[in-house]
């Protein structure tokens, strides 16, 4: 029975098969999926959850729509040819600025899973063990610190805003407005204030927050919320912490090789490994025009990928008096060389000679004629008015002094976007800057020239510091917004230190003739996203902001 | 109640292994009788279709005998006429003694002249549309036969899940279509093939890239989260792994389960509907060796018109504020080779350049044959897609074997099995994006023939439209190795009992490389991708089968294991030194960007059981219930329960019932549920994903917060009612069906977006539910059968399905946020009402809304009343409320119509298939970002200026996008196409066997052949409602083909 055996082998091997058990085949044992009650009890398990809490910084430091939403819309920087074209809505203020604008929705996705995350951090970490109270307290100051940085940069951009200090559990459709003094008072200052009573004054890792870090930022917070006296304290506390020291000569700060160095208080971190580097900082792409347009020049990896975003005003390129104040030189690129044989005004122009050169004054359309390059000058056009040809501003908002402070000609290729600059949260001269403020607002005015003769002459050029020299009759509020524009600009400050000295819309309608039409009121406070108005179930107590 | 089942299986077993020593030696007839039994009891019920064969059947009532090739020792000549039951002459038809190569075919008259075997044998009669015949020769030296149309669609057979059923016995909702009219349409996978075909199957093809998925949806979308992709089943096992794997050729029939009654038996895998493909099964006889192949070139369907160099140059000016024929200021915005060709009218036509001319290919060779105890289908096949887009194309190399042998007259053993290898290229969507944006005024070389990467000085952003093309640029190349197979064993304890095993291993290993490389001035790439797919499928399927007297019994009861097991691993790098090595040498490279690996598993346990039962010949009662458990769902949720009844009358069958004209008819009715697991696995675990920062140098990967966890994940399940009546007319000339039905999905896997401010921005719950209803009718005719030879046919199937969310996570409330909204169906186009464009004297009105004349005209639909809830009327100002939903890519009806001539040796079918009333949103259109300001080419679209008062579309402008750019690009998505035209020619069998053929066709087709739609722009079908870039062009097929049989 040959035919007999066959089906009983068949029948034994099909029994073999049914033999695997049922719960077996329903048991969900995945090998790669951790989750916060397994993973967050181990000293590394809490560690990773911090990193992960950090990791939401990168997608506003360095990225575009942090600058636009701090850097445009002011009175020292307006919409470039590629940001009036691509994104023009939050420079302009235009009626088009409403919730569905994807930066400023990026930005609040991103600081809320930054803020949950930091919440999970607080929460969970007393409970880790293998760790003493130390350490514990280091790491809960770590994350208070960057849940302060994330509510500071929420209530400033949006006003009253989802407040919450736990972990959420569960799914959470409603969402609170919390008056923006309630989220200081119960969440920034206090976090703060732990991080400056635990964090260690130097970082385990580079880039993780510090004492010095939490004092600055705690600083920058006081002299927002008015508190003068506890920000020039804080202050004065980093100024004086021997760690730090100024760079010299100003344009060092800005050399690619130099982004960690003895001003940086804290800053979030870029690496060349692009592996780690996540999105890169894209600060080179932003604020450069499209020299490609000179006959002389193809796109090179030194000039930049030019997204040719933002473009300084007028304003702000008359702040500076580059006869004395290395910053203007320190802080834009005026001349490009030329990369291709070309001709230009009937000279050949070949690679190496100047083939674009950027002047602060005017000059005769001969003497343009008569130079082997383009000689663009300045004749105080508004940017966006400009036609003759070689002048700031023309050929649509392209030809203009290009802030340098973020150009990465380390990046592997032309078009790569990831740069490796770590981005400067806090330097040391801010803190100059805030104590002076603060010193000011209590009638110090003295004190105040004190702390900005520093900074000013670290910034003369060398034998001009007496020139540079400012007294207290010289201190008012408005000079301390140029001294801070012509330190800071571009570096993430200038909307809010316009919002916080309550200038922002008398300098913007003076100074920024984009934005001057529509700028109202109401601009004092981002949409919120639309996608957060849509998603709450709380809608009457969750609404927009007035205007939008 | 698991263990019980368990238990109840292991005793199935028990039963086999104890029953296997009784009963294997007694040689009775297997279950397969069954069939015979009844189409034999039909045959006889059809009196007037067959009578003619009965007759002859009658006259030579001599049992047929196996002939060997030795035995035909002597010969001898038979002659006749063959003719069909109107008494017209059959021309071609094909006449083959049976088991033998010898062959003939009738001529004009319908005569034939065969030599036979001195001791008699078999003639058998074949010819299209006309059932096959066999006639007993005996001593007859003439052979007059009569050939039955072959219309009698209610009787065919068709494949049910589990077993097959006679159609008449239905009492589900089945569609289903042959292989012969699938292959009818040239196309790389069988869902292709289908369209138009099918009443309640949607079937789109995604875009124009050879080896391009094929979207398909049974009644329409249920689910809004987990997949609305039906279930496969080829030759009984399930899949869901990509069809175009199958090698089309091979397929015998396919066949669609709609209703919960007929899917209920794949339960929990059945909630979008079943397609049962069943592969081409040996064939008692000597071996039949076929050959089929064509080659067709494919152009793209294209009326896209853009923008030539001098109407570019006037766009440009338009929106630099300029009329369009002030040259003045070219030189301020364009750059000086663009001013300079300009001049010279030397113009490139950049669309011209990234396409080429498609091609496709398939070549199938098969053999079919066995004898009494092995039959056998062997196949190999080539398929090759050349796309219209250069280094573009996929290509199949498919090998099939099915084999069954009869071990004893009870055990039946058997493999039909599939190996294939896909080879398939893609480009990028930058040649052609590109092309359509590019300036028309520069050329892509300059003066020396040297490809220039930004040929345009002005555009440092998008590079040459043909840098993709150029060696070393670019490549994305995926290579599959799939084998598939179904290994059973069958036993016949009594030939009413049937036990049956099937095997079914599933394994798919899958690479995918790209390249990009640095002509453009980038760092170049590579990244490969590898995939590793095992599955199998493990059923035991009892079935009994049973009539006595008027009671007819058919119960199946099954429990089955499937288990499937997913692993993935990439790496990626960058600055690779030697361009050549592409991406085969990453460890080359100078950095590695990235490595992952993962893995994933899921398995499903079932027991199923139906009963048949069939009272009287036409009451007819189904009853189904199959209970599965899941692993990807909750502990607790993870088995379900899934019931379906159904039930039938043939109304035909009373004595009462007396009509002339209507020959069959047959009401049913039924009601399932079904269920959908269809998730990711590890859903319900919730869990943390990897970050990425760094400190300094030192890497700081964590891993954050990422997906909420849902412990209380179930099944989604859907209940249907189906009801359906069937029809014969005119002694089933015209048969044909009606349905109805209404399906409700309750408890949804729901991705619902959730406010971010909770740290998250999703969570998959059980929530809400969708309705589907629709009708179909299908009806099938033998229009006209003529004297003269002209034969006419025709399929049509129209069908409508209204798909509507009717409950979300809000109740009642329509969830912006995800675009879904009470009582419309899933995908909807939100967004505002374009009404024209604002013209010169509307200047002031058109001022309120911060507009100028040129600009775009919305309307005003909605305000906001004094407690900010929505008033739906219009409050003089336009913002977000306005939008309104558009429409939806749901069309309201659908339908396919096709016409099949046949004269003496020439067939013709035309296929029309028709989708109207859905809405598409068309990139080509896209005026938003930067493309309608001057800068990109595109559509030559007649736009505003002031001396062209247009309502069409909006003036260009620098500096700015059109407000609510995004409302001019929503059009009216119907068409009708002529979907094929196949014409082709039989050679008379006198001919062909000359050359040693039994049978040879030629044939031309032209698929795709004509579109007709208001959107004239592209083809208008498209599965997610977008067409234009990213979704490469389709194309007109024009195909010749040969096919012969040895």
């Amino acid at each position: 029975m040959k035919t007999n055996k066959l089906l009983n082998a068949i029948g034994l091997a099909a029994l073999l098969f049914l033999n695997i058990s049922c719960e077996d085949i329903l048991k969900e044992e995945p090998k790669s999926l951790a989750t916060a009650d397994r993973y967050y009890t181990t000293p590394k398990g809490i560690e990773d959850g911090l990193s992960a809490a950090y990791s939401h910084l990168r997608s506003f430091y360095g990225q575009e729509q942090g600058f636009f939403l701090t850097v445009t819309g002011t009175d020292i920087f307006t919409n470039g040819f590629g940001g009036i074209a691509n994104s023009p809505d939050i420079n302009n203020y235009s009626p088009n600025l409403l919730g569905t604008n994807a930066m400023i929705t990026t930005v609040w996705d991103s600081f809320y899973k930054g803020i949950n995350q930091s919440n999970t951090i607080i929460g969970r970490a007393p409970s880790v063990t293998g760790l003493n109270e130390q350490q514990k307290a280091r790491i809960i100051g770590e994350a208070r610190f960057l849940r302060a940085l994330y509510y500071f940069h929420l209530v400033q951009q949006f006003g009253d805003v989802h407040f919450t200090l736990e972990e959420t559990i569960g799914v959470q459709t409603t969402a609170n407005r919390t008056p923006l003094a309630e989220i200081y008072a119960k969440g920034i200052v206090p976090d703060l204030a732990y991080a400056v009573a635990n964090l260690p004054l130097t970082p385990g890792k580079y880039g993780q927050a510090t004492k010095p870090a939490a004092e600055a930022l705690l600083a920058r917070v006081q002299l927002t919320i008015g508190n003068w006296a506890q920000a020039e304290t804080l202050a004065k506390s980093v100024i004086d912490n021997p760690a730090f020291k100024l760079v010299t000569p100003y344009a060092a700060l800005w050399n690619i090789n130099n982004d960690v160095n003895s001003e940086i208080i804290w800053a979030v971190q870029f690496t060349g490994d692009p592996l780690t580097n996540g999105p890169g900082n894209s600060g080179h792409l932003y604020f450069i025009f499209d020299y490609t347009f000179n006959p002389a020049m193809v796109r090179n990896i030194d000039d930049g990928r030019p997204y040719q975003r933002f473009l300084p005003t007028n304003h702000l390129i008359k702040l500076f008096d580059p006869a004395i104040d290395s910053r203007w030189n320190g802080s834009f690129k005026t001349v490009w060389r030329a990369n291709r044989t070309a001709t230009i005004n009937g000279f050949t122009v070949n690679p190496g000679d100047t083939s674009i050169k950027i002047v602060r004054y005017p000059v005769p359309d001969n003497v343009k004629r008569s130079k082997p390059y383009w000689l663009i000058d300045f004749k105080d056009n508004w940017i966006g008015s400009v036609t003759a040809f070689q002048e700031v501003g023309t050929n649509n908002r392209r030809n203009h002094p290009a802030l340098l402070k973020f150009l990465d000609p380390l990046r592997p290729s032309v078009n790569e976007t990831a740069g490796r600059r770590d981005f400067p949260v806090i330097r040391l001269a801010e803190m100059y800057l805030v104590a002076a403020e603060a010193a000011m607002k209590q009638g110090k005015n003295e004190v105040a020239a004190n702390y900005i003769n520093v900074i000013r002459n670290r910034a003369a050029i060398p034998g001009k510091e007496q020139q540079m020299r400012v007294s207290a009759a010289d201190i008012t509020l408005d000079f301390i917004l140029e001294e801070r524009a012509r330190e800071l600009a571009g570096e993430m400050h200038r909307w809010y230190d316009l919002k916080r000295t309550g200038k922002l819309l008398e300098l913007v309608k003076k100074y920024n003739r984009d934005a001057a039409p529509n700028i109202k009121e109401m601009h004092l406070v981002r949409p919120i996203p639309q996608t957060q108005i849509d998603r709450v179930t709380n809608p009457g107590e969750f609404y927009q902001n007035q205007g939008y | 109640m698991k263990r019980r089942i368990r238990h109840l299986n292991a005793w199935n077993l028990a039963i086999v292994l104890m029953l296997t020593g009784h009963s294997l030696c007694q040689a009775q007839t297997v279950a397969m009788g069954k069939q015979n039994q009844d189409g034999i009891y039909l045959i006889n019920r059809r009196v007037p279709a067959t009578k003619s064969q009965n007759k002859i059947e009658a006259t030579n009532s001599v049992t047929p005998s196996k002939l060997k090739e030795a035995d035909i020792l002597a010969a001898r000549l038979v002659s006749g006429k063959v003719t069909s039951a109107a008494g017209e002459p059959l021309i071609g038809v094909t006449v083959v003694v049976k088991g033998t190569t010898t062959g003939t075919s009738t001529d004009a008259a319908g005569n034939y002249t065969i030599e036979v075997p001195d001791n008699g044998g078999t003639l058998v009669f074949s010819y299209i549309g006309f059932l096959t015949k066999e006639v007993p020769i005996g001593n007859a030296t003439t052979l007059n036969v009569t050939l039955a149309l072959d219309a009698k669609a209610l009787e065919e057979v068709v494949v049910v899940g589990y077993g097959t059923q006679k159609k008449s016995d239905l009492t589900g909702a089945i569609s289903s279509v042959s292989g012969k009219d699938l292959q009818e349409i040239p196309a790389a996978n069988v869902l292709e093939q289908s369209q138009g075909r099918l009443a309640g199957v949607d079937i789109v093809k995604s875009d124009g890239a050879p080896g391009s998925p094929v979207q398909i949806r049974i009644r329409g979308n249920r689910s809004i989260n987990a997949s609305n992709e039906p279930l496969f089943v080829v030759d009984g096992i399930p899949t869901t792994a990509n069809i175009n794997n199958f090698n089309p050729n091979d397929i015998e029939s396919v066949e669609v389960l709609k209703d919960a009654s007929a899917v209920a038996i794949y339960g929990s895998r059945g909630a979008n509907g079943v397609v049962l493909i069943t592969t081409k099964k040996g064939k008692e006889g000597k071996a039949v060796i076929s050959y089929d192949g064509y080659y067709g070139v494919k152009q793209p369907i294209e009326n896209l018109n853009l923008m030539d160099g001098s109407e570019f140059a006037r766009y440009v000016r338009v929106s630099q504020g300029l009329a369009p024929d002030d040259n003045s200021q070219d030189a301020k915005f364009l750059s000086g080779v663009e001013v300079e060709n300009l001049q010279n009218g030397s113009y490139t036509d950049w669309l011209d350049l990234a396409l080429q001319r498609g091609a496709q290919q398939d070549h199938h060779l098969s053999v079919r044959g066995g004898s009494d105890n092995v039959k056998y289908y062997l196949s190999g096949s080539y398929f090759k897609e050349k796309g219209i887009i250069p280094q573009s194309d996929f290509s199949r190399y498919a090998f099939r074997a099915n084999i069954e042998a009869e071990l004893t007259k009870k055990l039946l053993v058997g493999i039909s099995a599939t190996t294939t290898n896909t080879l398939n290229n893609q480009m990028t969507d930058a040649p052609y994006n590109n092309a359509i944006q590019f300036s028309p005024l520069v050329a892509p070389y300059d003066e020396n023939g040297v490809f220039v990467a930004f040929p345009n000085p002005r555009e440092g952003l998008i590079p040459n439209p043909l840098l993709n093309y150029q060696p070393l640029q670019y490549a994305n190349e995926s290579r599959g190795t799939r084998i598939f197979a179904n290994i059973f064993a069958q036993y016949a304890f009594t030939p009413n009992l049937t036990y049956r095993l099937n095997f079914g291993p599933d394994y798919n290993s899958a690479r995918q490389g790209i390249y990009t490389g640095s002509l453009a001035g980038s760092i170049n790439t590579a990244t490969v991708n590898n995939q590793i797919d095992f599955a199998y499928t493990l059923e035991n399927i009892l079935t009994y089968d049973k009539k006595v007297g008027e009671h007819a019994f058919n119960v199946v009861g099954l429990f089955s294991t499937q288990k499937s097991r997913f692993e993935t691993s990439g790496a990626s790098g960058q600055d690779i030194p030697i361009e050549q090595s592409g991406f085969y040498d990453l460890g080359s490279a100078a950095t590695v960007t990235g490595i992952n690996s993962s893995l994933g598993d899921w398995g499903l346990l079932s027991y199923m059981g139906r009963v048949n039962y069939r009272l009287k010949d036409r009451y007819l009662f189904t009853l189904t219930g199959r209970a599965d458990g899941s692993s990807r769902l909750a502990e607790g949720s993870k088995w379900a329960f899934f019931p379906a009844i159904s039930t039938g009358w043939i109304i035909s069958e009373e004595e009462f019932f007396k009509l002339p004209v209507l020959t069959f008819l047959k009401v049913r009715g039924g009601y399932g549920q079904v269920g959908n697991t269809s998730i990711s696995p590890y859903q319900t675990l919730g869990g943390l994903s990897r970050t990425t920062y760094a400190y300094g140098n030192t890497q700081g990967f964590g891993l954050g917060q990422n997906l909420i966890s849902n412990p209380d994940l179930k099944w989604e399940i859907s209940k249907t009612v189906n009801l359906g009546l069937d029809f014969g007319l005119f002694n089933d000339r015209i048969s044909g069906s009606i349905e109805y039905y209404v399906t409700n999905t309750d408890d949804l896997l729901l991705n619902r977006l959730i406010p971010s401010t909770s740290g998250y921005s999703s969570v998959l719950q059980n929530i809400g539910s969708t309705r589907n209803k629709g009708w179909e009718f299908t009806a099938t005719s033998n229009v006209l059968t003529s004297s003269a030879g002209f034969n006419w046919n025709v399929d049509l199937n129209i069908f409508s399905n209204k798909e509507e969310i009717v409950e979300l996570f809000n109740g009642q409330d329509d969830d912006v946020g995800n675009n879904w909204f009470i009582g419309q169906p899933i995908n909807v186009f939100y967004s505002f009402k374009y009404l024209g464009i604002w013209q010169t004297g509307e200047a002031v009105e058109a001022g309120k809304t911060g507009q100028k004349p040129g600009d775009i005209k919305i309307a005003d639909v909605n305000g906001r009343g004094d407690e900010g809830q929505l008033t739906n009327q219009p409050d003089g100002s336009i913002n977000a409320d306005d939008r309104m939903v558009l429409g939806s890519t749901v069309p309201d009806w659908s339908g396919g119509l096709t016409n099949r001539f046949s004269y003496k040796g020439f067939d013709l079918s035309v296929l029309v298939y028709a989708r109207q009333g859905q809405l598409l949103r068309s990139t080509y259109h896209n005026l938003g970002a930067n493309n309608w300001q001057g800068r990109y080419n595109g559509l030559n679209l007649d736009y505003w200026t002031l001396n062209n008062p247009t309502n069409a579309f909006p003036i260009p402008k620098a500096g700015s996008a059109p407000l609510y750019a995004d409302a001019v690009s929503y059009f009216d998505g119907s068409f009708v196409k002529i979907k094929n035209i196949s014409l082709g020619y039989n050679f008379q069998n006198k001919l062909v066997s000359k050359v040693g053929f039994s049978s040879l066709r030629l044939y031309a087709t032209v698929n795709n052949a004509f579109t007709f739609s208001k959107y004239d722009w592209a083809d208008p079908e498209t599965s997610n409602g977008v067409v234009g870039g990213g979704t490469p062009l389709t194309t007109a097929t024009y195909i010749f083909g040969i096919n012969f049989q040895l």
